[in-house]
């Protein structure tokens, strides 16, 4: 019997290796992921799990834009079809993910990645192998430096929007006492760290240095410890539900400070989770404010609300409209038979595009993160502009 | 010795029965080499998966299904077989081979000295203090972030690669489902497995037989460890990056659920409920919002109306099948 | 502030969270008591009756204390209908397979909310009392907690009086023990054991609305709460009500006192120790009456 397996084992290893290397050959090239009439986009999002709340906004923004671009004539005739696969923001998933859209999908480009783990796990296989990759959510330092030819983002990493975000307490504000809290995913710790470095350089002091667990469902442990240190202002480096629960946590223990944090800090979610608690928040943000009344901001609610009338706006989810209309553009410039090198030559020349919720974008072969200043925003019964930096 | 006391009809039938286990193997093993030939690296991916999860699967129905004891632990030994290949071999330097060894003896000596202390407790007082190791052990990959990379991950060893790289990891997988196979039918056909259903049955009964039940408790826990931690080197080996997301608790909760749906105490049981897990979803990834559910109520309804698992439906469809062959005839 | 003083807020804030630990570990074991079925739904089925609160209060301007009643109304239903999808008619079978079925529906439930409300929450939830601080002695301690505590307290002595000193908690006792025993003697073991689903389910649901005003309205709201709700109940022991309260109280201690003085990272993997030298001295838990092998 044994004898029988064998035999059935080996066979089938020598059909298979055989057959591997035939289909091997047997590949085209031309542009992939075009067709007569779609281009195909794919990503990867955390749609279910840790990252589900952010995310979904997100990708309701980026599918309004689509569709729009769609129903008004797409580019160069072409309708964009946007894959979106899961990753439960598990980068293990979101790897899969990333060879599945390249290999079986057969997509033009991989488009945002929705996360800063899930796009370095994906990124060993992205240099790899060189497939574009447009604008991942990926709030790090490594996705453009050293440049990656092949890889363009916007999303200013969090260690440059705390650096940003520290100056102008510290010049501006005369804080002298920060305390850090971060969650210990990845990023957060290496954003906290640049802050406090950042802090410690402008003559600040930094008396704690807190952080707590993706899996913490109770805070108050986190609060006492900030608490003891008395500090005057405390960055949070989390994503929004954890961010307001600690705030709120804070607020039921009488720990009155002034909080402060990058983007999720400020956005129209702390204020509906946290009402008038929210109040004084200061942040520093990719996008501009949700509530002005800027034409650009204007542009992106209507055409948002009129394919999902549900989807609250929110600064990520203006990020993520604003790299959505970076791809279309750049796919517009790159003409009627774009290639994935057109298209990297299109981004690389790009010099002050306005997206109309975020700061001008521009490129260079050299520098592939587009967005290189921030705004300062706090929260006052709504948000208010202070700093454009 | 009760093997020897057989009437020639019992002989007869069971070498049938095993001449169709064979049958049965053989086709498996065959189906399962041929597919990769037309699939992509997607699809590969997911059928190394299953592989992966059956293989542990089949070594937890051993411990569940036989023995009848719960655990929710057994994702912590799958952590410890991928971080324990991985740190080895990508840290120090040590030649896959021998860690691979050494990662197995570790997971062995891990499982013994978990199930000393668990074992003096019972059903979901047992559960939670497997449940206990699963969190210990993902909290242990978070914790050795110097070794581990903690949350951000690290990149999984690398292999000596004879062929494509998502092939060979597939053959390998495949190679010990087949192998954790023919293992667990020889174990519950011996001896080992009788006393196992003795002390699932009851107890009390089984040591008036001369069975300790905590010595076979404490086989079927190291085994079911050594499958799963084999398992987690496969996986290692398999995956591109890992990190400690894939290693939470609920990991083992899916395995006990495998076990369970799929049918406790079968074979084939497990490597259904190992098919449902991993295939369902992504049949249904057409609307990621609608797949959980199915998946959800699919366990509900199972369950509810074959408690004998997939296996007990399977079953049934065959027995109808041949009924209406039967009534035709 | 003096060290002692943190300390002894640590310890507060540890009676806090674990007193909605013991709320929720209640619901579980008046389920496991009395049906035999771990019931790992319930924390979902408490997240949607606190969503039904919230749509009362939402869609039709309800006070908050009539849509909470609203809710028990409907935690009460929901518990009877799963009890007589699920538990009746696998009553006889094995309870392990009901158990995984409750796994199954626990997915299904958390995915059915997240697809409705998934892109639009999480959503603040008032809270019954105040949140603000008041002033204990040397430390503050928040109203809202002070309403959990005594909420767990009340429950689990209202349960400990029914169970003892009632008809139909001595009915209820009786099919916890043995079932066949019990419907021999002429008490209605399907209704009891109905009962104790839809009990489980309202105490479940209070504990929810107890819960979001300080964790937010989410389909995430109950995730990793369930599983500490069952190690707190073993902590304890699953056949006495103070037992879970205490187990629940000192866990949250035991969680937030590591977490401050030792160390965020390991907290889980210690907390988890604790349970496992707790189990170890005693294997049906602190306040068990040993029951041998009937856990």
């Amino acid at each position: 019997m044994i004898r029988k397996l064998a035999l059935a084992t080996v066979i089938v290893f020598l059909a298979a290796t055989v057959c591997q290397e035939v289909t091997a050959q047997a590949q085209p090239a031309t542009a992939t992921g075009v067709t007569a009439d779609t281009i195909v986009l794919g990503s990867s999002l955390g749609l279910t799990g840790v990252t589900a709340d952010i995310i979904k906004p997100q990708q309701s923004a980026i599918q309004a834009y689509f569709n729009y671009v769609n129903d008004n004539g797409g580019v160069h005739g072409r309708k964009i079809k946007w894959i979106v696969y899961d990753d439960q923001f598990v980068p293990q998933r979101a790897v899969s993910n990333v060879q599945r859209l390249v290999e079986s999908d057969k997509v033009f480009a991989v488009y945002y990645i929705g996360g800063t783990s899930t796009t370095a796990a994906a990124m060993g296989y992205i240099k790899d192998t060189k497939t574009l990759l447009l604008f991942p959510l990926a709030l790090d330092e490594s996705v453009f430096q050293p440049t990656i030819p092949n890889v363009f983002t916007i999303a200013t990493p969090y260690t440059y929007q705390e650096r940003l975000l520290v100056d102008y307490l510290v010049n501006t504000k005369h804080v002298k006492r920060f305390a850090m809290v971060y969650a210990n995913t990845p990023g957060n710790p290496q954003a906290a760290a640049a802050a406090s470095d950042e802090a410690k350089k402008l003559g600040a002091d930094v008396v704690a240095d807190v952080s707590f667990e993706g899996t913490t469902t109770d805070f108050s442990s986190v609060v006492l410890q900030l608490q003891s240190k008395n500090p005057e202002y405390v960055l949070v480096t989390s994503v929004i539900a954890p961010a307001a629960q600690l705030i709120k946590t804070a607020k039921v223990m009488g720990f009155n400070a002034m909080w402060a944090g990058p983007q999720q800090m400020v956005d129209p979610l702390i204020t509906k989770l946290l009402g008038p608690d929210a109040n004084g928040i200061l942040g520093v943000s990719i996008t501009k404010s949700v509530d002005e009344s800027d034409p650009g901001v204007q542009h992106y609610i209507q055409i948002l609300h009129k394919y999902f009338p549900d989807s609250p706006p929110g600064l990520f989810s203006m990020l993520a409209f604003a790299t959505a209309e970076l791809t279309v553009e750049a796919l517009n410039r790159a003409g009627v038979s774009p290639t994935q090198e057109k298209v990297t030559q299109v981004l690389n020349n790009m010099k002050n595009f306005d997206t109309g919720v975020t700061a001008p974008v521009s490129f260079s072969p050299t520098n592939h993160l587009g967005i290189n200043s921030a705004i300062m925003l706090q929260i006052q019964d709504g948000r208010a502009m202070i700093i454009s930096k | 010795m009760h093997e020897d006391f057989v009437g020639v009809g019992v002989q007869v039938s069971a070498r049938r029965r095993l001449n169709g286990f064979r049958t049965l193997l053989v086709a498996f093993a065959v189906l399962m080499g041929i597919i990769p030939l037309v699939s992509n690296q997607y699809v590969l991916g997911l059928l190394t998966l299953f592989c992966i999860y059956a293989f542990v699967a089949v070594g937890l129905d051993l411990l569940v299904g036989n023995c009848g004891q719960p655990s929710f632990g057994h994702s912590g030994f799958f952590a410890l077989g991928s971080y324990g290949l991985a740190v080895l071999s990508v840290h120090f330097g040590v030649p896959l081979a021998l860690s691979a060894v050494l990662t197995l003896i570790l997971t062995l000596l891990v499982a013994l000295s978990v199930a000393v202390p668990a074992l003096r407790l019972r059903d979901l007082s047992l559960a939670i203090a497997t449940f206990a190791f699963a969190v210990i052990a993902q909290t242990a990959i978070v914790g050795l972030t110097p070794l581990t990379g903690g949350v951000q991950g690290m990149a999984s060893p690398a292999m000596p690669l004879v062929m494509n790289r998502g092939l060979q990891a597939y053959f390998l997988a495949l190679l010990f489902l087949l192998l954790g196979i023919i293992l667990s039918r020889n174990l519950v056909q011996s001896r080992t497995g009788r006393a196992w259903r003795a002390v699932a049955t009851n107890e009390v009964a089984a040591i008036s037989m001369g069975i300790k039940p905590y010595s076979y408790k404490t086989l079927a826990i190291v085994i079911s460890a050594a499958y799963a931690g084999i398992g987690g080197m496969l996986f290692a080996l398999e995956s591109l990056h890992l990190s400690n997301e894939t290693f939470a608790p609920s990991l083992s909760i899916a395995f006990f659920a495998m076990v369970v749906v799929g049918g406790r105490a079968s074979l084939i049981g497990s490597l259904l409920g190992t098919a449902l897990y991993v295939f369902l979803p992504e049949f249904l990834q057409i609307n990621t919002a609608v797949a959980p559910i199915v998946f959800g109520l699919v366990i509900l309804v199972t369950l509810r109306f074959f408690p004998d698992g997939l296996v007990g439906l399977s079953r049934r469809l065959l027995d109808h099948a041949a009924a209406a062959k039967g009534a035709r005839a | 502030m003096p060290v002692g003083t943190l300390f002894i807020q640590q310890v507060v804030a540890g009676l806090a969270s674990g007193a909605l630990y013991a709320l929720l570990a209640l619901a579980v074991v008046l389920v496991f008591r009395v049906s035999r079925v771990a019931n790992f739904a319930q924390g979902e089925m408490a997240m949607i009756s606190t969503f039904v609160a919230y749509l009362l209060m939402e869609r039709t301007g309800m006070p908050l204390l009539l849509a909470l009643f609203g809710d028990l109304l409907f935690a009460g239903v929901l518990g009877f209908i799963l009890y007589f999808a699920i538990a009746r008619s696998m009553s006889a079978g094995d309870p392990l397979n009901v158990t995984i079925s409750t796994l199954g529906l626990q997915i299904a439930l958390n995915a059915a909310a997240l697809s409705v409300w998934g892109e639009t929450q999480p959503f603040p939830f008032p809270a019954i009392v105040s949140v603000s601080p008041v002033r204990v002695g040397s430390f503050l301690i928040s109203q809202l907690h002070l309403a959990i505590i005594a909420a767990v307290l009340l429950a689990a002595l209202g349960l400990f009086l029914f169970f003892r000193y009632t008809m139909a908690g001595l009915a209820a006792r009786a099919v916890a023990l043995d079932r066949t025993v019990a419907a021999l003697m002429g008490i209605p073991v399907e209704r009891v054991i109905a009962q104790s689903w839809i009990l489980g389910s309202v105490l479940g649901a209070l504990a929810g609305a107890m819960f979001a005003p300080l964790t937010f309205l989410s389909s995430f709201m109950m995730q990793g709460f369930l599983l500490k709700a069952f190690s707190v109940a073993i902590l304890g022991g699953m056949t006495s009500w103070p037992g879970v309260v205490v187990g629940g109280l000192l866990f949250g201690v035991v969680e937030n006192v590591v977490s401050g003085y030792v160390s965020n990272v390991w907290q889980p993997a210690i907390s988890y120790i604790t349970i496992i030298l707790v189990l170890l001295l005693r294997p049906a838990g602190l306040f068990s009456t040993l029951y041998r092998g009937r856990v």
